[in-house]
């Protein structure tokens, strides 16, 4: 079965993760992704004069796609670019706002070589407002984006790259309904996407305080809308808690029917006072005392042990996966969300799967991200038709 | 495009949403009693604005899958929708008789989305998902410096974005065979797809564990948070020339002359007294100074927004990130808008969350051809609701 998106050409010109991760979900679906590096390669790359397994990475957001090392600042350079562009549905580029314009790629130009053309710019304040032109990174736009400010205070030097993570899946998401929209009309258009807008809208904690600061009590906005210590979750009805082998676990008698199972679990006859612990308004108003006790049952009990007993019990309690466990994780190995990849100069290791499973035109991973201009000359032969030749010379020129 | 939307809280939800911002005709279907999203507003009033952050621009339809009729009433709305969207307890559906395979026999232009903490099959399929616990198995939680704190809600919206980009995936498809399909999608492969941190870690097996931890959490003279005289800062001084421009805003010679702090590797392996010198300098500043010196040097750096200066924030605000809406019962409601913008077809956000069988009526007659009597009738019998 073709996979659903064969047919259709991607020429990424973005680096790093944000973009290339978001040209990952197409490939992974069948989209041919031409990943377009400057001579010296990607950042990784150097990395991995030191770090000889850097290059895994690139293998990994760069999995099925062709790479070809093309320099941008000769003029025959941008010739061959061209040739690519006409043959392209979308084109991708992460620079800062301008740095297209000033290397005559941007969306202007290039919808002129290929009218159509759906083109992505993907930015870390996007393409306006006052802060466009401030260079950032990811814990820049999770600072903005008020993702830092659910806890006072704020993580010091432990950040998840939450923006990195996040804006690729809207990206990958904005081409497919520009996709779909030049279907419709044959229109191509062009897509602006801030991280620090993705931050923003994915960020539960501003946005319900947003939402809710004149409508509700300070109380239930810190239940909703905390910032902890002083306010967040009720963790007696969802919570979590350091067990015996120091490891942490999860448990959640969110609903009425749980609560009572969890009750006789832990076997304490405080928490069934039917003044303290009757409802679930009660609960989260004695969350901290309930969960004080909680809190002791679970450290005299493993893991392991309190899994089974919740299990057993019926309350949803989940295990805080640590990270060397996820490569051995039951329920991920039988999603194929580990697959095991291998290659001569890297050697055998496990990537992850492809998370969107179709039934009937499934995407897969087929090869693992190319090696620095792996596929410079197949894409300038088979793809733009180029002759032997002409290859032979531009790459005598320092072209490719 | 017709999207049947099914889901009861964030997840699927705000997916739907994102989709009906681009102009699919939504409808929420909801038990007669609602959703878990009002029942958490039956609690607490004011929360019930919290519904229009996902479905707003949705229409409603109060409906009792329960009874036979109910479901006939389904099964014909889905004949005429392009996507049927629903995030029950694998199995769920199956026993209504509403599974993917049943209602592709008479609509195989169907696209089915199941979003679900952990996908229709493997060994945690069954357990009762929550966002949080979705953290803690996809190895998000881990990663975090306060693994006892339970996270925001994450996954729930990530996930949906996932779900509504492989509905765009499956209605493409549909295109060239002419054949709609089935998507499992669980919320935690989805989680764990993008925590690269862990891939790292993963496809780097053999590596010590210094550098694997540098690499994830690099060290805080590289990309920190330090404390400024009236709350938080944020900088990424990764390159020689950024670290450069900062020592010379804070006028610490030191930072530029000391051995220690030469090149990056150095500057990492003394984090403690790189990260010192930086903050004795922001503590005694107020964030606008430090991010406008900072940022004219060319020194990355940000104010940490609390979450009462966020939805200010005048970048957001210049892009239309804030949205207001206006809630008949509760005002106008703010909620984030789309995190990109479309030259061509830019999205829009109209309406709040529809009332609890709001549509119902609408629903039924324009597009089933039921008359005003029948649906009378079915209401009287409890299986439709406006």
């Amino acid at each position: 079965m073709a996979k659903p998106l064969e047919g259709i050409v991607v020429l990424d010109n973005s680096l790093y993760e944000v973009g290339p991760r978001s040209t990952m979900f197409l490939a992974d679906m069948g989209a041919m992704v031409i990943k377009v590096e400057p001579p010296e390669g990607e950042f990784y790359r150097s990395y991995a004069m030191f770090l000889p397994s850097a290059e895994r990475q690139i293998s990994i957001s760069n999995r099925n796609k062709k790479g070809i090392r093309l320099n941008l600042k000769s003029g025959r350079g941008m010739e061959v670019f061209n040739d690519l562009v006409k043959k392209a549905d979308v084109f991708v580029e992460a620079f800062r706002p301008g740095v297209a314009k000033e290397l005559g790629i941007d969306y202007e130009t290039l919808r002129a070589v290929k009218p159509g053309l759906i083109y992505l710019s993907i930015a870390i304040y996007g393409q306006t407002g006052p802060y466009h032109q401030v260079r950032g990174y990811d814990i820049i736009a999770q600072a903005t984006g008020g993702m830092l400010c659910y806890y006072d205070p704020p993580p010091r030097g432990q950040f998840l790259p939450l923006s990195d993570f996040t804006s690729p899946v809207y990206a990958a998401f904005a081409v497919l309904l520009a996709l779909h929209h030049r279907h419709e009309t044959g229109k191509g258009q062009h897509i602006d996407l801030s991280c620090h807008d993705v931050m923003y809208a994915t960020n539960f904690l501003a946005a319900s305080y947003d939402c809710l600061k004149d409508r509700v009590d300070d109380t239930v906005l810190n239940w909703i809308a905390g910032v902890y210590p002083r306010g967040q979750y009720p963790r007696l009805v969802y919570g979590f808690y350091r067990t015996k082998d120091n490891d942490y676990i999860f448990v959640a008698p969110l609903q009425e029917e749980h609560w009572q199972a969890f009750v006789d679990v832990i076997g304490r006859d405080e928490l069934r006072d039917p003044s303290r612990y009757g409802t679930l308004m009660q609960r989260a108003k004695h969350s901290e005392d309930g969960a004080l006790i909680v809190a002791e049952w679970v450290a005299e009990r493993t893991r392991p042990e309190v899994k089974t007993i919740m299990d057993e019990a019926g309350v949803p309690c989940e295990p805080v996966v640590r990270p060397e466990e996820l490569r051995d994780d039951p329920q991920l190995n039988a999603r194929e969300m580990l697959v095991e990849v291998a290659c001569a100069e890297l050697g055998k290791f496990k990537i992850p799967g492809v998370p969107i499973k179709l039934s009937d035109t499934p995407g897969d991973i087929e090869c693992i991200g190319p090696k620095l201009g792996e596929h410079t000359e197949e894409i300038l032969g088979n793809f733009l038709g180029y002759s032997q030749d002409r290859i032979a010379e531009l790459r005598q020129e320092g072209v490719i | 495009m017709r999207v049947i939307d099914l889901s009861s809280f964030v997840a699927g939800a705000y997916g739907t949403g994102l989709l009906a911002s681009f102009g699919a005709e939504v409808i929420m279907l909801e038990p007669l009693t609602g959703s878990f999203m009002r029942s958490i507003a039956s609690i607490a009033p004011g929360t019930a604005a919290l519904s229009s952050m996902v479905n707003h621009d949705k229409k409603n339809l109060a409906l009792d899958l329960k009874t036979e009729k109910g479901r006939e009433i389904f099964r014909e709305l889905v004949k005429s929708s392009d996507v049927v969207v629903e995030t029950f307890m694998p199995g769920t559906m199956s026993k209504l008789g509403l599974d993917y395979e049943r209602l592709a026999e008479t609509n195989p232009r169907l696209v089915y989305l199941s979003l679900t903490a952990y996908g229709q099959t493997g060994p945690r399929c069954n357990d009762v998902g929550y966002d949080a616990g979705v953290q803690a198995t996809s190895g998000m939680q881990t990663l975090r410096e306060h693994p006892e704190v339970a996270p925001p809600i994450f996954s729930d919206f990530v996930s949906s974005v996932y779900g509504a980009l492989g509905v765009l995936i499956a209605l493409w498809s549909r295109l060239a065979t002419g054949r709609g399909q089935y998507i499992d999608l669980s919320m935690n492969d989805a989680m764990f797809s993008q925590n690269y941190l862990s891939h790292l870690r993963i496809a780097w097996e053999g590596v010590p564990e210094e550098i694997i931890a540098m690499s994830s959490h690099p060290p805080r003279c590289l990309l920190g948070c330090f404390r400024a005289s009236d709350g938080y800062v944020v900088t990424c001084l990764l390159r020689q020339e950024q670290w450069v421009a900062a020592a010379n805003v804070m006028g610490q010679k030191q930072m530029v002359d000391d051995k220690r702090f030469a090149n990056i590797i150095t500057r990492a392996l003394n984090d403690e007294a790189a990260s010192c010198m930086v903050e004795e300098w922001t503590s005694k500043h107020a964030r606008d100074e430090i991010v406008d010196a900072m940022t004219r040097a060319g020194a990355p750096c940000a104010k940490v927004l609390s979450r009462e200066e966020v939805g200010d924030d005048p970048q957001l605000r210049s892009r239309g990130m804030s949205v207001e809406l206006n809630d008949v019962s509760l005002g106008t409601v703010r909620v984030p808008g789309i995190p990109f913008k479309m030259s061509e077809t830019p999205p829009a956000m109209r309406t709040a969350a529809p009332r609890l069988g709001e549509h119902t009526v609408e629903i039924l007659v324009s597009l089933l051809g039921y008359s005003k009597a029948e649906v009378d009738d079915l209401k009287q019998q409890s299986i439709v609701g406006y």
